[in-house]
């Protein structure tokens, strides 16, 4: 018996090994293939006096698409239907709810705005909704000598939404009106409230009016427990704030807010217009000040518009399925700007990585988001196309915590400095700030972890915003200098007797978690007894930390609100900003940042913005690391791509699916994008 | 007998008491700003700062104590209102009611092979006691245990997957792709004209006519029921042959054979309908087995179930969507558990019930 | 009765490490005789034979892979050379694409370029750190709580078992997933939750061998002499019980470190920590390699996969004839649990 079963053994052992020696002699023809990768597409971050137009980058490619492969034959695969493999979590379809940019992305495409970009541009409108873009020329914006603003949208006349209800002004007020009131907790409302009623949330504006009423103090009153004249009161100062006047609707500032328009501008789920009667007959809001309490900051589940839409956009809802996460629209025949060419729009919820890849590679997806690491993998794919090179409205940074909270804190050692940890205002002598972005690499981080799809970032402006200063000055990686500045640092205490500290960061993030090693690496070559250690954290935790103070430094990545350079310097400088009050950065820069965002004259507000950035490198306030670049992989047959940074995501409207298709040419050159076919 | 079933049933609450309260505890390990994490996804959501973020706390009742939020959740789901699933994007019911399909589809087809290699191995190994098949089986048992579902999961798709399936006729296309369906056959299924009798895929494709669709889910459930069946038919085989065994020694067995009756029947009729017992009563277990089981296999095949929903609950710590599948899986173990004993003391006439 | 068993501590002291010393000899002497009847068998043969090798790996990891940094061994080093035998040198490299075995890299390199091979041979000593680790400690609650309920039966047994039961109740993926992630990633929490949750499965079991063993006369007999309950319990029952317990939960640590690696699988653990199942994990995204060749990158995937059903092969194979030489009643018994 006992010999049976050792060559039943050694028959397993034999094929183990069998396939072992056998397999890694398949391997050795292909991995040395080209992948085709970065000629200097990208012009080397490190050379800081080349001239950075304010526009995109003119990057030296040819025009037509690079790599000219054969023609596609057919068949098209789904020729009428686009399906994208996204890993998009929507998590809301009502756009006055959703704050994030998987529903704001739905948002888009079902309803439409006031005014919207133009084409791939992030600074000129083009009317929606409305029929002009408001402007001091055309008389639309007007100045009241008490500083107040009017601005007025002259609405167009017979559009329809999509149960055939007419497009109204009163849809327009009706629409703004709810956002505002409706204020949900964690949501976009704030960004309404905030230029036309000068509050932060609706609740605060109730406990200002019930306090002069009755004369108590605004934040000792319960927002719950004020009386219903106030309510109807705060309503209808809501109401004065967005009027109707005819045909027209207008928006009365308090005082002027330059990116206003940025704020009700296409991609603003938050400003999308919804249909009145509609909504009504859905139970969600009627519109009447006596009602608007009680669908105030709703449960998500509670909300009538929480899975359905009826918008005026190009496309309409079909389903959304919740056991798969995937969405599905379809054409609006009557779209007044003229049916979209693609009858469908199926966008699937695709959470593993291969299998999104294998969609793509065999036509069943259109559109594929592929993980920057992984692009190796796709790159080369017959039948797919690439356009990369786009440049994103987002921000990498690492700030340091300038008064760390002591209390409980397990990332700052001893709490002293004395070589086993750092005291809790370790980062605010400058010295150190400075050591630290001397220390840091930004080259080997952006070629290595980020494959040489990113760009150094200059300050708190990401370049493709309005005052971003090219010529801000910057940290390179010098340990020379760092040396002599943490030599400085605390009157030489530090260099003698050295430090040590936690950096965590967000799983997965493997941006931060380069970034971090490369500090950690230079430090400890710069000075043996400066020990940085790295420690990823759950999303539950980090979060919870970033509140409490305990971070001693956060590498974050900040995307805009709204296109404007205040939505950049107010997080990241301002004392009331998410990054600055949990970093404790102080007060510096608060006057010049109020005084920012209340200048309409554009001359002036260039200054104010270059100084602060000059200031954010001074003051070394963080590390500025970089701004990413996207990538856009799609089959072949999609026609008419173009793109513009500050769409949530895509847009469906323009594209078609055809055996000669290409992308929109005039645009892509526009912004300097490479594409790549095979 | 009676009593002993309303014995059992009264536990149920006990059992689900003590299930929940010890999750609603582990739960307090976490302050209201890491529960708050659900809520607010990731860092792009971290936007109106700390006030909003308080805001959020306190309209989700996060502050509150455990007492109260226990209480909330159990007046509650006594009215089958589990709450809402962030990770489902519904409420926990209709989340579970759209996954609790896919699961038993893959879990009805994993039992079938299970049983039946379990069955014809197990016999095969016992009586061939000690030869060299015996330890055949023997060997591929515990190879069976010792070899990691993710493991295996992950080969198979490289294998069939990567590697085979671009050189299938047509007829096999989208065949060991991840996932339920095919995209085409997605379609239908939800459209309009597909009549969803049993919202088992398989079934209703073939009651509705539509081999087509048949053919595709059959395709995309090849791997995960091999996978699922491969890890769990070991113990079974192996209860199988004991019992085989046992039942080979008994008198009726060794009288059967003494009467001249050929040995081929003597095994048929006698030894193995009475060998099957303990597997027709474990086979409860089994599907108990292979619902908890399916959260990595569906986690590796991207299959829409309860499993792979289950993990990325698990994960990002929505604790409505926990409760709920935790209390299901309570429920179901108990009444399987009572099931199993019930059967028992109806096939074997020995087992009395106190 | 509580007063016969106080008794003077230095007498205590005397007894109790004569007890310990018969135990131990008993344990060894067992030990010696289960070695030998298991070299018999060619099936357990090879089990051990391939735990030998595991457990050599894992002893002379240091060796065989020397690490970057003596006080985190654990750490995966991301370095342009990695061979055996050597520490790792050269430049720190991101990489984010697997590379094939080389020169430098014997076994390849997994994503963000951590070596597979110095992954390998730190993760044999973390599979048997946790493993012993795990064991160990829910061996011992388990103990304390079975030994104790059916001892004193009645009430205590009662709600001992009832508390036992919910905890069985658990599925253990599920429950270790929820407790780690509250707990946050990493391998101390994979621990805590495996006791937190593995403990009862050893109480019932202890249970159920205390009262096989309580049930035989010489228990009975020195009851009957006046000895005391806790006497009784430490004296005659357990150590009766302790043996098969001790054996056959030892064998548990192959399906323990599986079960373990599926949490790390699904991401529970740091990343760039020395953990076979983390190599797995990294692999997914790579299984299907490029368009050109579909296993381009199939290193990622068997090295690590072959390690770690290696490792629980071996423990399966000795398990299995451990338990047919050592209790034929425990036969197929585990089925049901895992």
């Amino acid at each position: 018996m006992s010999d049976k079963i050792w060559i039943v053994v050694l028959a397993l052992v034999a094929l183990v090994i069998g396939l072992l020696v056998l397999k890694p002699a398949a391997p050795p023809t292909t991995p040395e293939q080209p992948t085709p990768v970065e000629k200097p597409a990208q012009p080397p971050v490190e050379k800081p006096k080349e001239p950075e137009p304010e526009t995109p980058k003119p990057i030296e490619q040819p025009k037509s698409p690079q790599q000219p492969s054969q023609p596609l034959t057919g068949p098209i695969k789904n020729p009428d239907t686009l399906i994208v493999a996204d890993l998009s979590d929507i998590d809301t379809l009502d756009p006055h709810f959703a704050y994030d940019t998987s529903s704001g992305e739905i948002a888009f495409h079902v309803y439409d705005n006031l005014i919207m970009y133009d084409g791939p541009s992030t600074e000129k409108f083009l009317p929606m909704l409305a029929t002009q873009v408001p402007s001091l020329d055309n008389g639309l914006i007007a100045e009241n000598a008490d500083g107040s603003v009017v601005i007025r949208f002259p609405l167009r006349q017979g559009v329809k939404f999509h149960n055939g209800n007419s497009f109204t002004a009163e849809d327009v007020a009706y629409s703004f009106h709810r956002v505002m009131l409706m204020d949900r907790s964690g949501g976009p409302s704030w960004l309404v409230l905030s230029p036309l009623l000068n509050v932060n949330t609706i609740a605060d504006l109730a406990k200002q009016i019930e306090a002069q009423r009755t004369g108590k103090k605004a934040d000792e009153i319960d927002f719950n427990a004020v009386s219903a004249e106030t309510l109807v009161a705060t309503c209808e100062q809501v109401e004065q704030a967005v009027r109707v006047v005819g045909n027209d609707v207008e928006f009365h500032l308090p005082k002027p807010f330059p990116p206003f328009m940025a704020i009700v501008a296409q991609s603003a789920s938050w400003a999308s217009i919804i249909d009145q009667q509609w909504a009504t007959e859905q139970g969600a809001w009627d519109g009447s000040c006596n009602t608007w309490k009680a669908h105030y900051d709703p449960q998500k589940e509670n909300d009538p518009i929480y899975a359905k839409m009826n918008g005026t956009g190009p496309f309409m809802l079909e389903k959304w399925d919740h056991a798969t996460g995937d969405i599905s629209l379809i054409r609006n025949d009557n779209y007044w700007r003229g049916p979209a060419k693609l009858a469908r729009i199926v966008i699937k919820k695709v959470n593993e990585f291969s299998t999104r890849k294998l969609m793509l590679q065999n036509g069943d997806a259109d559109i594929a988001t592929i993980n920057r690491k992984f692009v190796d993998q796709v790159d080369g794919t017959p039948g797919v196309r690439l356009i990369k090179g786009q440049l994103r409205m987002s921000l990498s940074f690492i700030l340091f915590n300038q008064k760390i909270t002591a209390e409980g804190n397990q990332y700052i050692g001893s709490g002293q400095l004395d070589g086993q940890g750092i005291p809790p205002d370790f980062f605010s002598d400058i010295d150190v700030r400075k050591g630290f972005n001397d220390a840091f690499d930004w080259e080997t981080l952006i070629r290595e972890a980020i494959k040489n799809e990113a760009e150094k970032a200059r300050g708190p402006i990401p370049r493709g915003v309005q005052f971003f200063n090219s010529e801000n000055p910057v940290y390179q990686l010098d340990l020379k200098k760092a040396e002599e500045h943490f030599k400085q640092a605390w009157g030489g205490q530090v260099w003698k007797t050295g430090f040590k500290l936690t950096a965590p960061y967000l799983v997965d993030d493997q941006a931060s978690k380069t970034a971090f090693e490369i500090l950690k690496r230079n430090l400890q070559r710069l000075n043996p007894k400066f020990e940085l250690e790295t420690v990823n954290l759950e999303w539950s935790a980090l979060l919870s930390r970033s509140v409490d103070g305990t971070l001693p430094v956060y590498s974050a990545a900040w995307l805009e609100d709204y296109h404007d350079a205040h939505n950049w310097v107010f997080p990241i400088m301002h004392s009331q900003g998410n990054y600055a009050t949990s970093m404790n950065l102080g007060t510096n820069y608060d006057a010049l940042i109020n005084q920012g965002i209340n200048e309409l004259n554009p001359e002036k507000r260039q200054e104010i913005y270059y100084e602060l950035q000059k200031l954010a490198y001074e003051d070394a306030i963080a590390i500025f690391t970089d701004q990413p670049l996207g990538r856009h992989y799609q089959q072949r047959w999609v026609d008419g791509y173009y793109f513009n940074p500050i769409w949530p995501a895509r847009n469906f409207y323009p594209l078609s699916k055809r055996l000669d298709a290409k992308p929109n040419m005039e645009y892509v050159n526009q912004l300097g994008l490479v594409v790549q076919e095979w | 007998m009676l009593a002993y079933i309303a014995r059992r049933l009264l536990f149920l609450p006990i059992i689900l008491f003590g299930v929940t309260v010890i999750l609603f505890a582990m739960l307090q390990l976490l302050n209201p700003y890491e529960r708050l994490s659900l809520y607010v996804k990731d860092p792009s959501q971290l936007r109106g700062g700390k006030e909003q973020l308080d805001r959020l706390i306190e309209k989700h009742g996060l502050k509150d104590s455990l007492f109260v939020q226990y209480g909330r959740w159990v007046n509650k789901s006594i009215h089958l209102d589990f709450g809402w699933s962030e990770t489902a994007k519904t409420t926990v019911l209709n989340g579970f009611l759209g996954r609790f399909p896919a699961t038993l589809e893959l879990t009805l087809f994993a039992i079938g092979p299970i049983l039946f290699f379990a069955i014809w191995l197990g016999v095969l190994a016992a009586v061939h006691h000690n030869r060299w098949i015996d330890q055949l089986t023997r060997v591929i048992t515990i190879l069976g245990y010792s070899l990691p579902s993710f493991v295996l999961g992950l080969v198979l798709l490289m294998g069939f997957y990567g590697l085979l399936s671009r050189h299938l006729p047509p007829l096999f296309g989208g065949w060991f792709s991840p996932g339920r369906l095919s995209e085409w056959a997605q379609q239908i299924v939800g459209g309009e004209s597909f009549h969803a009798y049993t919202r088992l895929v398989t079934v209703d494709a073939l009651l509705n006519g539509q081999w087509r669709i048949f053919w595709d889910a059959l395709g995309h459930l090849v791997l995960p029921v091999a996978t699922l069946s491969y890890i769990n038919w070991a113990g079974y085989l192996r209860i199988m042959r004991s019992s085989m065994l046992e039942t080979l020694r008994q008198d009726y067995v060794t009288t059967a054979r003494s009467k001249g009756v050929e040995e081929r029947l003597v095994i048929k009729r006698h030894a193995r309908r009475n060998a099957l017992i303990p597997i027709v009563t474990l086979s409860g277990f089994l599907v108990v087995g292979l619902l908890s089981g399916v959260v990595i296999t569906e986690t590796i095949f991207g299959y829409p179930g309860l499993g792979s929903w289950a993990a990325q609950a698990a994960l990002q710590l929505d604790v409505a969507t926990v409760l709920g599948l935790l209390t299901f899986v309570t429920i179901l173990f108990i009444v399987v558990n009572l099931i199993v004993d019930l059967l028992y003391a109806v096939i074997d006439p020995r087992v009395r019930l106190t | 009765m509580n007063a016969t068993e106080t008794r003077p501590s230095r007498e205590g002291l005397q007894w109790a490490l004569r007890r310990l010393k018969d135990a131990l000899l008993e344990i060894l002497r067992a030990t010696r005789d289960t070695l030998l009847q298991l070299l018999k068998n060619p099936l357990s043969t090879v089990g051990l034979f391939l735990l030998v090798i595991f457990a050599t790996v894992a002893l002379f990891a240091p060796l065989l892979a020397p690490p970057e940094r003596p006080n985190a061994p654990y750490q995966i080093p991301q370095r342009e050379i990695v061979r055996p035998f050597q520490a790792p040198q050269g430049k720190d490299v991101y990489e984010t694409t697997p590379t094939p075995p080389s020169a430098n890299h014997i076994l390849g390199t997994t994503q963000d370029y951590y070596d597979i091979y110095y992954t390998l041979i730190w993760g044999a000593r973390n599979a048997f750190k946790l493993g012993i680790l795990i064991v160990l400690s829910t061996l011992m609650i388990g103990v304390v709580v079975g030994a104790v309920s059916a001892y004193f039966g009645g009430w205590v047994d009662e709600i001992l078992m009832r508390i036992v039961e919910i905890f069985l109740v658990f599925p253990f993926l599920l429950a270790t997933l929820v407790l780690t992630t509250i707990l946050g990633r990493g391998l101390d929490k994979i621990v805590i939750a495996f006791i937190v949750f593995g403990w009862p499965g050893y109480a019932r079991f202890v249970r159920g061998e205390v009262l096989h063993v309580k049930e035989n006369a010489y228990v009975e007999a020195a009851r009957a002499a006046g000895a005391g309950s806790r006497r009784v319990i430490f004296r005659h029952v357990l150590p009766n019980a302790i043996y098969p317990v001790l054996v056959l939960a030892s064998l548990d640590i192959g399906s323990i470190v599986l079960s373990a690696s599926a949490l790390s699988f699904l991401g529970l653990i740091p990343e760039g920590f020395a953990d076979w199942g983390q190599l797995i994990g990294f692999s997914r995204n790579w299984i299907l390699g490029t368009v050109q060749n579909p296993l381009e990158y199939w290193y990622t995937i068997i090295f690590p996969g072959l390690a770690i059903s290696l490792f629980v092969l071996g423990w399966n194979l000795l398990g299995d004839a451990v338990r047919d030489i050592f209790d034929p009643r425990l036969r197929g018994s585990r089925s049901r649990s895992s």
